[in-house]
Order: structure tokens, then sequence, then C-alpha cells
């Protein structure tokens, strides 16, 4: 076998975000530096700012991601458990390829409830550090952020899957910058597709 | 694009000829070997190295209107997903194929070389580039619809499935009946859907009764739920039919045709992927129908266990069968079942001299990835063989695949909670009388291993009708008619109006020759099923054993009313006008029996006898040998079609059947004289065997004390023919004089004193 972080930088990169991200939060992106994101229209825009919630969920996805599509209905149960209680979402597409046109029929096929953002130039996705479509990133009242990584433990590798998630990583994380308590898993290593094919 | 072609053509035999070391034909060792493999030092590139690669492995599935989830047809595709392809390429998740090689050669395998990985690898460390557009190879081009062209007849479910978007699999068996008016043979099928991607494979059996759509009739939504259809579903003449992403149709062999009955049912179980979107999916199948009656008849061997039962947090739960093969038989096809736990899986034949030959191995089962298989070239297994599988179990917490957390006790059945673990070999026996043995003889052992089930599914749900009713027919398959009877009671006493149960205690008590019971059991069951037309046969025939025709003829024909198809049915009423001396109205009746059943030997046979003592020979050659293929035991028929043959001037055609026939009496003069005559004087070369011929005349001429004047004639003609005239002289001389008269003999003789051999020409003209 070979060995694939030798291979994958991409993979690299998740490593040093877990080496330097567990226990504490000082990688976390600095309250100060804003997200750069553009929306459906073109327009730049900071997801913080722009929902001024509680708590914000970005979701990177990618139309063309069988799993991050697969979860779209916990994404939804998700959205639907907390948005009442000020936490905004927005899916983070960041593959330059997909048209606003495409994200829209995406967003309107899956029948997701919030709106679409796009990552063409990876701002967010070096940001954050996220690797994955489908991976989550968490901000706090703060606008740091508290967790990244996998919605939940489903998929062990991309052929392995549980039957039901026995981990829900994301909302624990969501309750847990909600009630302002630290998270014990800051990162968890999310599976689906790699994000950095998409440069 | 003169350039294209060749020069990527080029590359992958160069690729191929690299010592890479791994896909070794029977290589027994599954440890993957030391990389080993050279690459080109040139960079690499899309168009010139991984192409190849990608149109030859991944894109028959990924592109559009196919299984898989996205397309991988071109270098934007496949830069888009570089290094998720290195990943499960390198880790085998793709193209997906878990048995292991070097177990079993089976056909269509997909797998990559450790080269193809390696360039996929290396290739995308150096950056992903794609290199010069000459280089690229044509895209391969796939038929549009149907793989094997316009089919016979299509069926489709009966109304698109609505799949939710939620996140659990979805199991669902559709049911579709299939319109022929009349059996046909199937030599292929095609499944095609118009949402693949949402279907994570399909198995197809066919039911000949009611059981499947009954099912779907208590389950409201289209279809009903299930991991299993089985049931009265079966794969028909041991015929595996199933579909898979990725699968060509019908890659099975080409002359193993199954029979489809009028009246059957298609029973469809999908494995349903929901895609996180509403989807619909429905599905088409293509048959592909051939006039020709099979020849060979393939059968499946089942191996496994009917009480799995798997503590909760057993890690290694482990179930072994075997069976002995009582004939010869060629392996075609294999498939290995179980559900989520099910972790190791072996499959290995012994044969009688110790060796063992590979059959499947599998090392981390995966559910989702189920497939049968066929061999690239058939596995022969001779008698004696043993075939054996031995399956492993995880229902620990640490199996991902487990459903339930925490583990709990899993039991043998069905749904996808529960477990399974067969192990489906298709086989070809040599001769439909090895297929008989084989069957008997595997019946015996099935049956007890369903007695066992059945009993155990029968202790958790005492008044389950059905798995009464099924053990009373594996009771009655052992002989045990007391325990058959008791069971058969048991289910129609928990079910009045189960007609099937009330006919089989009727069959019961018909054979133990308590006729008048048996007619109050088929009028009972008559009462429950109306349109049970197999009661009505049985009802006439036990009136027959009454003596009592006319009443019997009666229920022949109300049996056909209900179905006109009913070959029996329409064969005993030809045997009543047979036994009333109306020749021309049993022959109408046989002929049509002949028809509707032509894999009944009785019916064949004995429309063959009659047609020939009617001296309609060429009318009658058809179905004696079809009755010789289909009992080869049967010395009469092997007498009848011999006899048949040489009055109709093809003797060279009789003699496999005479030599068959000298072979089950070998103390039949007549036969042995009859042989040896064709051997001695057949005017063709090739026919004629006198060294043969002597042997088997001296033979009939010693149990005759040379008494007999013909088979003294049949003896000099079979000396002469080898050349010993002296002998031959001598012993037609002793024909004479036992029939002084005779002037065939005279002329024998003459001939034999003149040196030449006698040569019969009537043996190649018709005799009217």
């Amino acid at each position: 076998m070979f060995a694939l972080p030798r291979l994958l930088p991409v993979l690299t990169l998740l490593l040093a975000a877990t080496l330097t991200g567990c226990g504490d939060q000082s990688d976390a992106r600095q309250a100060s530096a804003p997200l750069r994101l553009l929306d459906l229209e073109g327009r730049e825009v900071d997801p913080l700012a722009e929902s001024g919630a509680r708590v914000t969920v970005l979701l990177f996805a990618r139309t063309d991601c069988p799993i991050s599509n697969r979860y779209a209905p916990e994404i939804q149960r998700l959205y639907a458990a907390f948005a009442p209680r000020d936490v905004a979402f927005f899916l983070v597409y960041p593959d330059p390829g997909q048209t606003p046109q495409a994200i829209r029929k995406h967003l309107e096929a899956y029948d997701y409830a919030f709106g679409g953002l796009r990552d063409p130039q990876h701002a967010v996705v070096e940001l954050t550090g996220a690797t994955i479509t489908p991976e989550a990133a968490v901000f706090g009242p703060s606008g740091t952020m508290v967790y990244r990584g996998r919605i939940d433990d489903r998929y062990v590798t991309l052929g392995k899957v549980r039957a039901a998630p026995t981990t829900h990583d994301l909302e624990d994380a969501i309750e847990a910058a909600l009630e302002g308590r630290p998270i014990d898993n800051p990162t968890t290593k999310a599976i689906g597709c790699i994000i950095a094919d998409l440069k | 694009m003169r350039n294209r072609g060749p020069r990527a053509r080029l590359l992958l035999a160069a690729v191929a000829a690299l010592p890479v070391g791994c896909d070794r034909d029977g290589d027994p060792d599954p440890s993957p070997p030391a990389a080993a493999v050279s690459l080109p030092s040139e960079p690499l590139t899309f168009t010139r190295h991984i192409a190849p690669i990608i149109f030859e492995n991944c894109s028959s599935c990924h592109r559009p209107g196919e299984a898989g989830p996205f397309d991988l047809l071109t270098y934007e595709d496949v830069r888009k997903r570089a290094s998720q392809i290195v990943m499960v390429t390198s880790d085998r998740f793709m193209p997906p194929w878990i048995p292991v090689p070097g177990y079993g050669s089976l056909a269509g395998e997909r797998r990559l070389t450790e080269t193809q990985i390696a360039l996929l690898e290396h290739w995308v460390e150096q950056g992903a580039a794609e290199g010069d557009p000459a280089d690229l190879p044509p895209r391969p081009q796939w038929p549009q619809g149907w793989q094997l062209g316009e089919p016979d007849l299509i069926v489709s479910m009966p109304e698109p499935f609505s799949l939710a978007p939620g996140d659990e699999d979805v199991f669902r068996n559709f049911v579709i009946p299939i319109p022929v008016e009349e059996r046909r043979y199937v030599r292929a099928m095609e499944f095609r859907s118009d949402n693949p991607k949402v279907i994570h494979h399909a198995d197809m059996r066919i039911d000949r009764t009611r059981g499947s759509r009954e099912r779907d009739e208590r389950d409201p939504e289209p279809g009903f739920e299930g991991m299993d259809a089985a049931g009265s579903a079966q794969f028909p003449d041991g015929t595996l039919l199933g579909w898979t992403p990725g699968k060509v149709a019908s890659q099975g062999p080409e002359d193993l045709t199954w029979r489809l009955e009028k009246d059957s049912d298609l029973v469809l179980g999908l494995h349903l992927l929901p895609s996180g979107k509403p989807e619909t999916v429905s599905a088409t199948i293509g048959l592909f129908f051939t006039d020709e009656p099979p020849t060979r008849y393939p059968y499946s061997l089942r191996l496994g266990s009917m009480t799995i039962d798997i503590p909760a947090g057993e890690r290694d739960y482990v179930i072994e069968d075997s069976y002995v093969l009582p004939v010869d038989v060629e392996v075609v096809g294999i498939y290995p079942h179980a559900h989520y736990l099910g972790h190791t899986m072996r499959g290995t034949a012994t044969l009688p001299d110790g060796t063992t030959r590979p059959l499947i191995r599998i090392d981390d089962w995966d559910f989702n990835w189920q497939d049968q298989y066929w061999y690239t070239e058939p596995v022969f297994l001779p008698k004696g063989t043993t075939v054996s599988m031995r399956y492993s179990y995880d229902n620990s917490a640490d199996n991902v695949r487990n459903p339930t957390h925490p583990p709990r006790r899993v039991i043998f059945g069905g749904r996808s909670s529960d477990e399974m673990g067969d192990l489906w070999l298709q086989v070809v026996p040599r001769t439909a009388r090895d297929l008989e043995i084989l069957k008997a003889d595997f019946e015996r052992k099935e049956v007890n291993v369903r007695i066992a089930g059945l009993l155990m599914k029968l202790e958790s749900d005492p008044d389950d009708f059905e798995s009464h009713h099924d053990l009373a027919l594996m009771y009655l398959r052992l002989g045990d008619a007391a325990n058959a009877v008791t069971h058969f009671e048991h289910a129609v006493r928990i079910e009045p109006g189960f007609g099937g149960g009330y006919y089989n205690l009727g069959l019961v008590r018909a054979a133990q020759q308590r006729h008048a019971e048996a007619i109050t059991y088929f009028m009972k069951a008559l009462e429950a099923t109306p349109d049970l037309a197999d009661a009505h046969n049985a009802w006439g025939n036990a009136l027959i054993a009454q003596g009592r025709l006319d009443a019997a003829a009666a229920h022949y024909r109300q049996a056909l009313q209900i179905d006109g198809q009913f070959a029996l049915a329409h064969f005993n009423l030809g045997a009543i006008a047979d036994a009333r001396g109306n020749t021309d109205e049993a022959i109408a009746c046989f002929r049509r029996a002949a028809t509707l059943g032509p894999d009944s030997a009785r019916i064949q046979s004995t429309l063959g006898r009659l047609l020939l003592e009617q001296g309609d020979v060429v009318d009658a050659l058809p179905f004696l040998e079809r009755a010789v293929y289909l009992r080869p035991d049967a010395i009469d028929d092997h007498v009848r079609l011999a006899q048949a043959l040489i009055s109709n001037g093809q003797a060279d055609r009789a003699v496999p059947s005479l030599r068959e026939a000298v072979r089950l009496a070998p103390d039949s003069v007549r036969l042995l004289n009859d042989l040896a005559w064709i051997l001695a004087t057949h005017p063709d070369d090739t026919v004629r065997d006198a060294t043969q011929a002597v042997t088997l005349a001296e033979r009939a001429a010693r149990m005759t004390g040379r008494r007999d004047a013909s088979v003294l004639d049949t003896l000099a003609a079979a000396y002469a023919g080898a050349g010993r005239f002296t002998e031959a002289v001598g012993t037609a001389q002793s024909a004479q004089q036992l029939a002084p008269h005779d002037p065939d003999l005279a002329a024998h003789l003459q001939a034999y004193l003149d040196g030449t051999p006698y040569l019969d020409a009537s043996l190649t003209r018709r005799s009217d």
C-alpha cells in the first residue's frame, strides 16, 4: 500500500490543523478577520455579519458529491431544530466551476431552506481548514470557530457506512456553542469528497 | 484521429507487460505483493496515461444514465476528483469487487493492477496534468438502450416507486406479471432502470404461485418490503438472475436457457439507496426468447444454514456446511449471500483425490456490493467432490456495519435485521439422468436443513400456517406422511381458506390408495380455491383408480376449463381415449400435451409409442428422441427409437440407442443381434465395426446355443466383415441348415463363398 499523506497535500493540511487545533481554539479565526464569501449574485459577504445570529454554521458542499447530498435530510433536520434558537446555516460551495445557477438548482432539488455561498478562491476553506464535503464549521457568539469536522460518524470510510450514526458531532457542537461551553472534540475527521481536488 | 487509437493501445500493452507481480492466475496468496512497479520516466498526463485506465475501468458506470453517482469521462471530471480517485483505488473501494483474486476465476473482474494504481497516484503527485489532447484515446462506445438488442418481451414495474430522501436503505420487492400465453424459453434477460444511481443491486426470481402477489396485496405501497423476496419465488431452472451496477447483461453460458411458464410473475428485489432528495425509480426488464428447449439443465445447490443464531457481541460466529457431489458437474456460477454481519466467506471444492480448488473467497464481506458471479471457464468437479462453505459473522459493537447498537441477538431470516448465510452454486450435470440423481440426492440434504429452520421459526410463531405447510412438504419429501399430514392439518386449521393445504392432504391420501378420502379433500380444496386446476386433475386420477373413467374425464375437462395449458390434464384425457381404443382422439390429446409439456418424458414417450404403433415413424421420431433424452434409463424408449430409426433408413443413428439398450439389458438376444447386424453390414464404412460385431454376435450365438438361424446369419456376416471368410461360410451353412428355405441366407452364403462381405442396403432405405 502507499502512504497517502505523502501524496496528498490536503491530508498534510488536515493533520497540521488537527495538531494545533486540539484543545485550544487559538488557531481558529480571529474575530477581526472577516469571512470573505460570494453570494449567488456575486457580492462579497461575511456570513457572520450577514446573519447576526448567535451561532453560525457553514457546511461545505458541492452539487455533485454523493455523500454531501445524502446528508441533505440530516442537515435540514439540524436546521429545523436550531434555526429557532438563533443559529444561522449556510452552504458553502468551494468548486469554482459550479455556477450560481447550478447552485440555485441544487438548493432547490434538495429542498434546502437556507442559502448557499461560493468560495471559489478557497479563502474560507483555508481559513477554516475544511478539506472535505460535507464538512461543517461552527462559529460561536464571539465570532471564533469552535468546531470543524464531520456531521456525524455515519461514514467510517467511503466504503464503510454505519446503518445509523453513533455520534452526532455537529449537533453536539452547536448545542455547546449555544450554551457557551467548550467542545470535547473541536475538530473531527470528515469523510466525503476532497476539496483540494477543486483548485 | 489515425494516430490516437494505436498509440493508446501501444501504451496499454506496455503497461500490461510491466513486471507487476499481481493478479497472477490461481495465486493462493491474497496478501498484496510488494509494489515492484516501474513507471514511465516521462511526466504523466491524463491523455496519455490516465484516460486509458479511467475509460477501461470507471467510465462504463460513471457516465450519464448509469449507476455511478457522477461522470468520469473527461479530464475535467477526473481532475475534480483526482486525489479522491487515488484514495478509493488504493484502498480498493473502487472499482467495487469484493472477491479475493486467485480464488476462482470469475468473469468480469473489476480490479485495477498495482501499476494502474501507482500511475494514478504519481499523476496526482505530479500535478494531474492534462497533456497533449492528441494523445487522448477514443472514448469507448457503449451501445445505447438495450445492450443485447431488441428484447422479445419487455416488462416493467406497474408504477414507479417513490424513494424518500431519508437516510436508511430501502429493500423493496416488486411483482411484475409476465404476459406470455404459453411456455417460453428464456436465453437472456436484461435489466434497465430510469434511475440506476439509486439502485445498489437487484435480484430477480420467478414465482409460479400467487405467493408474491399476495404479499404485495397485503402491503399498501407498491411492492412489498423485505431483503429476501425468496419464499415462493425461485431462481428459474437453477439460473441465478441478478443485476449490480457495472454488470453487463447476461454473462452466463449461452446455451443455458430457462423455462418461463404461463402465469409467472417476475419478482424484482431492489436494494435502494436514497440520494438525499426525493427520487422516483422504475425498472424495465427485457426478455430474450429462443424456440429451442434447453438441452442442458442447470441446478442450484444452496449450501448454508437456516438456524443462524448469533449472540449479541459475538465477534466470530461461524457457520459451515458441505455436500458431496453424487455426479460430475460443471460449476458455472456462484452467489454468496449474507446480510450486514457477514465478515469472511470461503467456498471450496475438495476433489476425491484430496486436492482442493477454491471457489470463492471474500475477506471483508460488504452486503452493498454483493453480486452473482460467473466463472470465466466452468469449473469441472468430478463425482465424489466435497463442496463446502464457511462464513463468519461479527455481531460486536466494533463492526461498523452492525445495524443495531448496542448489538442484540440475531437469528436467521429475510429481514435486514436478520441474518442469512447462503452459498449458491449454479452447476450443470452431464446428463438429464445425472440431474435427476443430483436433485434427488441434494433435496434430501436441503430438506433436513429446511426442516430445522422451519421448526425454529414455528417455535417463535406457532400460528404461521405457511410454515406449517412448508414443513409438511418437507416431511413429504422425506417420505414421512404422518408428520406431513399433521402439519397440513395444522395449516388448514389455522387458515381454512387455504385450498393448497387440502389439495396436498388429498395427494397424500391418494398415494396411500385411500381414494375416497382423497376425493373429499379435493372437494374441500376446490371449495376454498375454486380455480385450482390441479385439484380437478388429481380428483380425476383418484376416479380413474376407482375405475370411473367418465367421471374422471369430466374433471380433467374442468381442469382444462380453468387452465387450457395444463399438459397433464390433456394427457390424462388422451389416456382415457387410448384405453377406449379412440386412437385418433388419444393422439390429438397427447400431441397437445407434448407441446405444453416438453419436459415430461412420460408424455413424450407415450405419444412416440402410439405414433410408432400407427406406423407414423417420421412423426414418432422427435418424441421418442426427446423421451430418451429426458429419461435415458428407460430401455423401452431406446428400443422404440432404434426401431423407428431403422425403419426410417437411419440405422446409423440407431447405434447409440441400441448400445445403451444392450448396456441396460445385456441378456437380450434380439438387441445384441440387431446391433451386431448393423455394425457388420451397414453400407457406410464409418458405421461398420466388424470386430465389435463379432463379439456381440458370438455372445448372442452362445446364448441361443447356436440354434437360432438369424443370430447365426448375423455372426456369419460379422465374420465376413472381419475378413474371416472360412468361419463366415461355416456359420452361414449352419444357419441354412436351421432355415433351409430362406432365400436371403442362401444369397449371404454365396457372397462369403465369393470372398465378399454382405452389406445390407436396406439399412439406409426407408421401409414403408
